[in-house]
Protein backbone atom coordinates (compact mmCIF):
# COMPACT_ATOMS: atom_id res chain seq x y z
CA UNK A 1 0.00 0.00 0.00
CA UNK A 2 1.54 3.16 -1.28
CA UNK A 3 1.24 6.37 1.13
CA UNK A 4 -1.26 7.84 -1.78
CA UNK A 5 -3.32 5.08 -0.78
CA UNK A 6 -3.38 5.44 2.79
CA UNK A 7 -3.91 8.76 2.75
CA UNK A 8 -7.18 8.16 0.72
CA UNK A 9 -8.01 5.15 3.15
CA UNK A 10 -7.69 7.27 6.23
CA UNK A 11 -9.86 10.27 4.80
CA UNK A 12 -12.49 8.02 4.72
CA UNK A 13 -12.62 8.16 8.07
CA UNK A 14 -11.15 10.87 9.47
CA UNK A 15 -13.26 12.37 12.55
CA UNK A 16 -15.46 15.08 12.00
CA UNK A 17 -15.14 18.02 14.03
CA UNK A 18 -17.54 20.69 15.56
CA UNK A 19 -19.48 22.34 13.14
CA UNK A 20 -18.56 26.21 12.30
CA UNK A 21 -22.17 26.72 13.26
CA UNK A 22 -21.43 25.62 16.58
CA UNK A 23 -18.42 27.45 17.28
CA UNK A 24 -19.99 30.66 16.50
CA UNK A 25 -23.00 29.89 18.58
CA UNK A 26 -20.32 29.56 21.37
CA UNK A 27 -18.50 33.02 20.35
CA UNK A 28 -22.03 34.73 20.21
CA UNK A 29 -23.05 33.18 23.40
CA UNK A 30 -20.12 34.30 25.33
CA UNK A 31 -19.96 37.74 23.99
CA UNK A 32 -23.30 38.43 24.53
CA UNK A 33 -22.95 37.53 27.97
CA UNK A 34 -19.89 39.49 28.73
CA UNK A 35 -21.07 42.12 26.16
CA UNK A 36 -22.66 44.55 29.05
CA UNK A 37 -19.65 44.47 31.52
CA UNK A 38 -17.68 45.14 27.71
CA UNK A 39 -19.64 48.40 27.47
CA UNK A 40 -19.24 49.52 31.03
CA UNK A 41 -15.79 49.66 30.99
CA UNK A 42 -15.32 51.39 27.71
CA UNK A 43 -18.25 53.94 28.80
CA UNK A 44 -16.26 54.37 32.33
CA UNK A 45 -12.74 54.64 30.67
CA UNK A 46 -14.44 57.35 28.20
CA UNK A 47 -16.00 59.23 30.76
CA UNK A 48 -13.51 59.24 33.46
CA UNK A 49 -11.03 60.36 30.13
CA UNK A 50 -13.13 63.45 28.99
CA UNK A 51 -13.36 64.65 32.78
CA UNK A 52 -10.12 64.21 32.77
CA UNK A 53 -9.68 66.26 29.34
CA UNK A 54 -12.11 68.82 31.33
CA UNK A 55 -9.89 69.05 34.28
CA UNK A 56 -7.03 69.40 31.69
CA UNK A 57 -8.33 72.14 30.66
CA UNK A 58 -10.00 74.03 33.83
CA UNK A 59 -6.33 73.75 35.63
CA UNK A 60 -4.82 75.17 32.66
CA UNK A 61 -7.09 78.38 32.71
CA UNK A 62 -7.19 79.20 36.92
CA UNK A 63 -3.99 81.14 38.02
CA UNK A 64 -1.06 78.99 38.40
CA UNK A 65 0.58 78.69 42.05
CA UNK A 66 3.63 81.34 42.10
CA UNK A 67 7.02 79.35 43.00
CA UNK A 68 7.82 79.44 46.69
CA UNK A 69 11.25 80.64 45.14
CA UNK A 70 9.49 84.14 44.78
CA UNK A 71 9.92 84.28 48.63
CA UNK A 72 12.65 86.78 49.12
CA UNK A 73 15.27 85.33 50.45
CA UNK A 74 17.14 85.75 53.68
CA UNK A 75 19.99 88.14 52.57
CA UNK A 76 17.31 90.16 50.42
CA UNK A 77 15.75 90.98 53.72
CA UNK A 78 18.36 92.87 55.37
CA UNK A 79 18.76 96.27 55.65
CA UNK A 80 21.04 98.15 52.89
CA UNK B 1 -31.56 14.85 32.19
CA UNK B 2 -32.22 16.13 28.36
CA UNK B 3 -32.40 19.72 27.56
CA UNK B 4 -34.19 20.99 24.67
CA UNK B 5 -31.87 23.81 24.50
CA UNK B 6 -28.59 23.02 26.52
CA UNK B 7 -26.53 25.60 27.60
CA UNK B 8 -23.56 26.47 25.37
CA UNK B 9 -21.13 27.77 28.16
CA UNK B 10 -20.76 27.09 32.14
CA UNK B 11 -22.44 28.43 33.98
CA UNK B 12 -20.33 30.29 36.24
CA UNK B 13 -19.15 31.81 32.47
CA UNK B 14 -22.52 33.96 32.83
CA UNK B 15 -22.33 34.75 36.60
CA UNK B 16 -18.95 36.07 36.10
CA UNK B 17 -19.86 38.11 33.33
CA UNK B 18 -23.40 39.22 35.64
CA UNK B 19 -20.50 40.53 38.76
CA UNK B 20 -18.22 42.21 36.29
CA UNK B 21 -21.35 44.45 35.26
CA UNK B 22 -22.84 44.96 38.35
CA UNK B 23 -18.76 45.92 39.86
CA UNK B 24 -18.73 48.74 36.55
CA UNK B 25 -21.66 50.08 36.81
CA UNK B 26 -20.89 52.67 40.07
CA UNK B 27 -17.68 53.64 37.69
CA UNK B 28 -19.93 54.55 34.77
CA UNK B 29 -22.23 56.25 37.38
CA UNK B 30 -19.18 58.30 39.07
CA UNK B 31 -17.07 59.05 35.31
CA UNK B 32 -20.31 60.71 33.87
CA UNK B 33 -20.73 62.69 37.38
CA UNK B 34 -17.83 63.67 37.56
CA UNK B 35 -17.79 64.81 33.72
CA UNK B 36 -20.57 66.55 34.14
CA UNK B 37 -19.32 68.50 37.01
CA UNK B 38 -16.46 69.20 35.13
CA UNK B 39 -18.28 70.59 32.79
CA UNK B 40 -20.54 72.72 34.64
CA UNK B 41 -17.06 73.99 36.65
CA UNK B 42 -15.02 74.57 32.98
CA UNK B 43 -18.09 76.77 32.02
CA UNK B 44 -18.01 79.01 35.03
CA UNK B 45 -14.48 79.38 34.78
CA UNK B 46 -14.66 80.32 31.09
CA UNK B 47 -17.59 82.63 32.06
CA UNK B 48 -15.38 84.67 34.72
CA UNK B 49 -12.17 84.47 32.11
CA UNK B 50 -14.49 86.18 29.46
CA UNK B 51 -16.01 88.88 31.77
CA UNK B 52 -12.50 90.21 32.68
CA UNK B 53 -13.25 89.70 36.00
CA UNK B 54 -10.08 89.12 38.14
CA UNK B 55 -8.78 84.88 38.35
CA UNK B 56 -6.10 85.67 40.73
CA UNK B 57 -5.71 87.95 43.86
CA UNK B 58 -2.88 89.79 41.56
CA UNK B 59 -1.64 90.30 38.58
CA UNK B 60 1.89 89.62 39.22
CA UNK B 61 3.83 87.61 41.87
CA UNK B 62 6.96 89.41 41.42
CA UNK B 63 6.95 92.72 43.59
CA UNK B 64 8.26 95.68 42.17
CA UNK B 65 10.89 97.31 44.29
CA UNK B 66 9.11 99.88 45.90
CA UNK B 67 6.38 97.45 46.75
CA UNK B 68 8.86 94.91 48.07
CA UNK B 69 9.58 97.49 50.69
CA UNK B 70 5.87 97.83 51.72
CA UNK B 71 5.45 94.48 52.28
CA UNK B 72 8.39 94.58 54.43
CA UNK B 73 7.53 97.41 56.07
CA UNK B 74 3.88 96.18 56.71
CA UNK B 75 5.32 92.81 57.82
CA UNK B 76 7.42 94.18 60.29
CA UNK B 77 5.08 95.62 62.02
CA UNK B 78 2.80 92.95 62.57
CA UNK B 79 5.81 91.33 63.88
CA UNK B 80 6.14 93.78 66.54
CA UNK B 81 2.53 92.80 67.35
CA UNK B 82 2.98 89.48 68.43
CA UNK B 83 1.16 88.82 71.91
CA UNK B 84 -0.82 92.30 71.87
CA UNK B 85 -3.72 93.12 73.70
CA UNK B 86 -5.75 94.85 71.18
CA UNK B 87 -8.86 96.09 73.58
CA UNK B 88 -6.38 97.31 76.11
CA UNK B 89 -3.05 97.98 74.45
CA UNK B 90 -2.41 101.60 73.76
CA UNK B 91 -0.82 103.01 70.09
CA UNK B 92 2.20 104.27 71.79
CA UNK B 93 3.12 101.22 73.36
CA UNK B 94 3.35 100.25 69.66
CA UNK B 95 4.87 103.44 68.17
CA UNK B 96 7.82 101.42 66.87
CA UNK B 97 5.36 99.04 64.43
CA UNK B 98 3.67 102.31 63.69
CA UNK B 99 6.15 103.97 62.50
CA UNK B 100 7.21 101.09 60.35
CA UNK B 101 2.98 101.37 59.38
CA UNK B 102 3.81 104.68 58.23
CA UNK B 103 6.64 104.36 56.07
CA UNK B 104 4.49 102.19 53.86
CA UNK B 105 1.91 104.50 53.76
CA UNK B 106 3.39 106.21 50.46
CA UNK B 107 4.71 103.58 48.98
CA UNK B 108 3.02 101.27 46.39
CA UNK B 109 1.35 97.84 47.99
CA UNK B 110 1.06 94.93 45.52
CA UNK B 111 0.22 92.36 48.07
CA UNK B 112 2.28 90.46 50.65
CA UNK B 113 5.69 88.27 49.05
CA UNK B 114 4.58 84.72 48.06
CA UNK B 115 5.49 82.01 50.92
CA UNK B 116 5.25 85.34 53.59
CA UNK B 117 1.50 85.37 54.18
CA UNK B 118 -0.44 83.12 57.58
CA UNK B 119 -3.39 83.43 58.93
CA UNK B 120 -2.87 85.78 61.56
CA UNK B 121 -1.19 88.36 59.33
CA UNK B 122 -4.55 89.80 57.75
CA UNK B 123 -5.55 90.27 61.52
CA UNK B 124 -2.42 92.15 62.59
CA UNK B 125 -3.80 94.27 60.00
CA UNK B 126 -6.99 95.17 61.28
CA UNK B 127 -5.18 95.34 64.88
CA UNK B 128 -2.74 98.31 63.10
CA UNK B 129 -5.75 99.75 61.20
CA UNK B 130 -6.64 100.28 65.10
CA UNK B 131 -4.10 101.45 66.66
CA UNK B 132 -3.53 103.62 63.55
CA UNK B 133 -7.49 105.35 64.18
CA UNK B 134 -6.64 105.33 67.95
CA UNK B 135 -3.36 107.38 67.34
CA UNK B 136 -5.21 109.65 65.25
CA UNK B 137 -7.91 110.57 68.16
CA UNK B 138 -4.89 110.74 70.76
CA UNK B 139 -2.70 113.35 68.55
CA UNK B 140 -5.72 115.23 67.75
CA UNK B 141 -6.72 115.41 71.23
CA UNK B 142 -3.34 116.46 72.19
CA UNK B 143 -3.84 119.58 69.53
CA UNK B 144 -1.25 117.70 66.35
CA UNK B 145 -4.08 118.32 63.83
CA UNK B 146 -1.44 117.11 61.24
CA UNK B 147 -0.04 114.23 63.20
CA UNK B 148 -3.77 112.89 63.31
CA UNK B 149 -4.28 112.64 59.57
CA UNK B 150 -1.35 111.38 59.11
CA UNK B 151 -2.36 108.68 60.90
CA UNK B 152 -5.31 108.68 59.39
CA UNK B 153 -4.06 108.38 56.00
CA UNK B 154 -2.15 106.06 57.49
CA UNK B 155 -5.01 104.05 58.30
CA UNK B 156 -7.10 104.00 55.31
CA UNK B 157 -3.76 103.34 53.29
CA UNK B 158 -3.51 99.70 55.54
CA UNK B 159 -7.01 98.89 54.15
CA UNK B 160 -4.88 97.60 50.83
CA UNK B 161 -3.46 94.76 52.65
CA UNK B 162 -6.64 93.71 53.71
CA UNK B 163 -9.38 94.33 50.79
CA UNK B 164 -12.47 92.53 53.29
CA UNK B 165 -11.80 94.06 56.55
CA UNK B 166 -14.05 96.81 58.03
CA UNK B 167 -12.61 98.78 61.34
CA UNK B 168 -15.17 100.83 63.05
CA UNK B 169 -13.08 104.04 61.24
CA UNK B 170 -16.23 106.09 60.15
CA UNK B 171 -16.60 107.20 64.40
CA UNK B 172 -12.34 108.15 65.02
CA UNK B 173 -12.63 109.81 61.42
CA UNK B 174 -15.58 111.79 62.92
CA UNK B 175 -13.78 112.85 66.03
CA UNK B 176 -10.64 113.41 64.12
CA UNK B 177 -12.26 115.95 61.60
CA UNK B 178 -14.11 117.98 64.33
CA UNK B 179 -11.06 118.39 66.64
CA UNK B 180 -8.63 118.66 64.16
CA UNK B 181 -8.15 121.59 61.50
CA UNK B 182 -4.60 120.32 59.57
CA UNK B 183 -2.44 122.18 57.23
CA UNK B 184 -3.17 122.26 53.87
CA UNK B 185 -0.60 120.04 52.58
CA UNK B 186 -1.71 117.26 55.26
CA UNK B 187 -5.19 117.41 54.68
CA UNK B 188 -4.16 116.86 50.81
CA UNK B 189 -1.98 113.94 51.67
CA UNK B 190 -5.07 112.16 53.78
CA UNK B 191 -7.66 113.06 51.00
CA UNK B 192 -5.27 111.18 48.41
CA UNK B 193 -5.01 108.75 50.45
CA UNK B 194 -9.09 108.29 50.72
CA UNK B 195 -9.31 109.09 47.31
CA UNK B 196 -7.42 105.91 46.52
CA UNK B 197 -9.73 103.57 48.33
CA UNK B 198 -12.89 105.40 47.25
CA UNK B 199 -14.15 103.48 44.52
CA UNK B 200 -17.51 103.06 43.34
CA UNK B 201 -17.73 100.08 42.51
CA UNK B 202 -15.07 98.84 45.38
CA UNK B 203 -17.46 96.22 47.16
CA UNK B 204 -17.80 94.90 43.72
CA UNK B 205 -13.98 94.65 43.28
CA UNK B 206 -13.09 93.01 46.79
CA UNK B 207 -16.00 90.53 46.49
CA UNK B 208 -14.26 89.42 43.19
CA UNK B 209 -10.86 89.23 44.75
CA UNK B 210 -12.40 87.09 47.26
CA UNK B 211 -13.72 85.00 44.70
CA UNK B 212 -10.10 84.71 42.82
CA UNK B 213 -9.33 83.78 46.44
CA UNK B 214 -11.57 80.76 45.91
CA UNK B 215 -10.26 80.50 42.43
CA UNK B 216 -6.77 80.30 43.25
CA UNK B 217 -7.91 77.21 46.12
CA UNK B 218 -9.04 75.63 43.32
CA UNK B 219 -6.13 75.89 41.42
CA UNK B 220 -3.81 74.65 44.50
CA UNK B 221 -6.42 71.81 44.76
CA UNK B 222 -5.94 70.76 40.90
CA UNK B 223 -2.02 70.58 41.57
CA UNK B 224 -2.67 68.33 45.02
CA UNK B 225 -4.64 66.01 42.68
CA UNK B 226 -2.06 65.38 39.91
CA UNK B 227 -1.01 63.07 42.78
CA UNK B 228 -3.25 60.06 42.98
CA UNK B 229 -5.25 59.71 45.94
CA UNK B 230 -7.96 57.65 46.15
CA UNK B 231 -9.95 59.71 48.29
CA UNK B 232 -9.46 63.28 46.19
CA UNK B 233 -10.45 60.96 43.23
CA UNK B 234 -13.55 59.60 45.09
CA UNK B 235 -14.60 62.89 45.97
CA UNK B 236 -13.82 65.02 43.31
CA UNK B 237 -17.52 65.47 41.53
CA UNK B 238 -18.95 66.48 44.63
CA UNK B 239 -15.88 69.31 45.49
CA UNK B 240 -16.17 70.48 41.92
CA UNK B 241 -20.35 70.41 42.85
CA UNK B 242 -19.82 72.68 45.63
CA UNK B 243 -17.28 74.92 44.07
CA UNK B 244 -19.86 75.31 41.41
CA UNK B 245 -22.21 76.19 43.87
CA UNK B 246 -19.94 79.12 45.36
CA UNK B 247 -19.06 80.17 41.81
CA UNK B 248 -23.02 80.53 41.43
CA UNK B 249 -23.60 82.52 44.55
CA UNK B 250 -20.62 85.04 43.76
CA UNK B 251 -22.19 85.11 40.24
CA UNK B 252 -25.45 86.51 42.07
CA UNK B 253 -24.38 88.49 44.38
CA UNK B 254 -22.75 90.40 41.72
CA UNK B 255 -25.57 90.62 39.57
CA UNK B 256 -27.42 92.10 42.74
CA UNK B 257 -29.44 88.73 42.74
CA UNK B 258 -30.85 86.20 45.78
CA UNK B 259 -27.82 83.46 45.42
CA UNK B 260 -29.74 80.10 43.89
CA UNK B 261 -29.32 77.74 47.15
CA UNK B 262 -29.00 78.44 50.82
CA UNK B 263 -26.62 77.17 53.38
CA UNK B 264 -24.03 78.48 56.16
CA UNK B 265 -21.50 78.86 53.46
CA UNK B 266 -23.98 81.30 51.81
CA UNK B 267 -24.99 83.25 54.99
CA UNK B 268 -21.74 84.13 55.56
CA UNK B 269 -21.07 84.82 51.96
CA UNK B 270 -24.55 87.02 51.99
CA UNK B 271 -23.36 88.88 55.12
CA UNK B 272 -19.15 89.61 54.03
CA UNK B 273 -21.38 91.02 50.40
CA UNK B 274 -23.68 93.04 53.31
CA UNK B 275 -20.52 94.36 55.29
CA UNK B 276 -18.80 95.23 51.58
CA UNK B 277 -21.39 97.65 50.86
CA UNK B 278 -21.80 99.55 54.01
CA UNK B 279 -17.68 99.44 53.92
CA UNK B 280 -17.80 101.11 50.29
CA UNK B 281 -20.22 103.56 51.54
CA UNK B 282 -18.51 104.26 54.93
CA UNK B 283 -14.78 104.72 52.94
CA UNK B 284 -17.03 107.91 50.50
CA UNK B 285 -18.33 109.32 53.53
CA UNK B 286 -15.14 109.55 55.21
CA UNK B 287 -13.27 110.44 52.18
CA UNK B 288 -16.09 113.21 52.04
CA UNK B 289 -15.14 114.11 55.34
CA UNK B 290 -11.34 114.38 55.56
CA UNK B 291 -12.03 116.40 52.45
CA UNK B 292 -13.95 118.85 54.82
CA UNK B 293 -17.46 118.47 53.46
CA UNK B 294 -19.76 118.60 55.96
CA UNK B 295 -21.11 115.11 54.88
CA UNK B 296 -24.00 113.67 57.24
CA UNK B 297 -23.52 110.23 57.09
CA UNK B 298 -25.06 107.04 58.87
Amino acid sequence: MTDAELEALLGRYRPVGPGTGLRRRLLVSRVTQWLPAAVAFVLAALLYLSASTQRLYIGARLPAMPPITLAPQPEAMQQP
Amino acid sequence: MIHDKPPLVRPAFGRRAAVAFLVLLPFVVHGLWDLVEARRLRARIDAIAASGAPMATRRSWQLSAPAAEADRYYRAAAALLTGVRIKTARPDEYADALAYVDRATDLPFEGFAPGTSYSYLSGDMVSLMLFCERRAIDRAERGDADGAFASLASAARLTRTHPWATTPRLESVRRVVTQATPSAAARARTVRAFADIDRPNSAAESLMLNRALLLEQLSSDEVSSRRPRIDDWLWRPWTDHLAVRRLDEYAALLADQAPPSRDAMTDSLVAMWGGLQKRQAMIHCEHHLVAGASTVCN
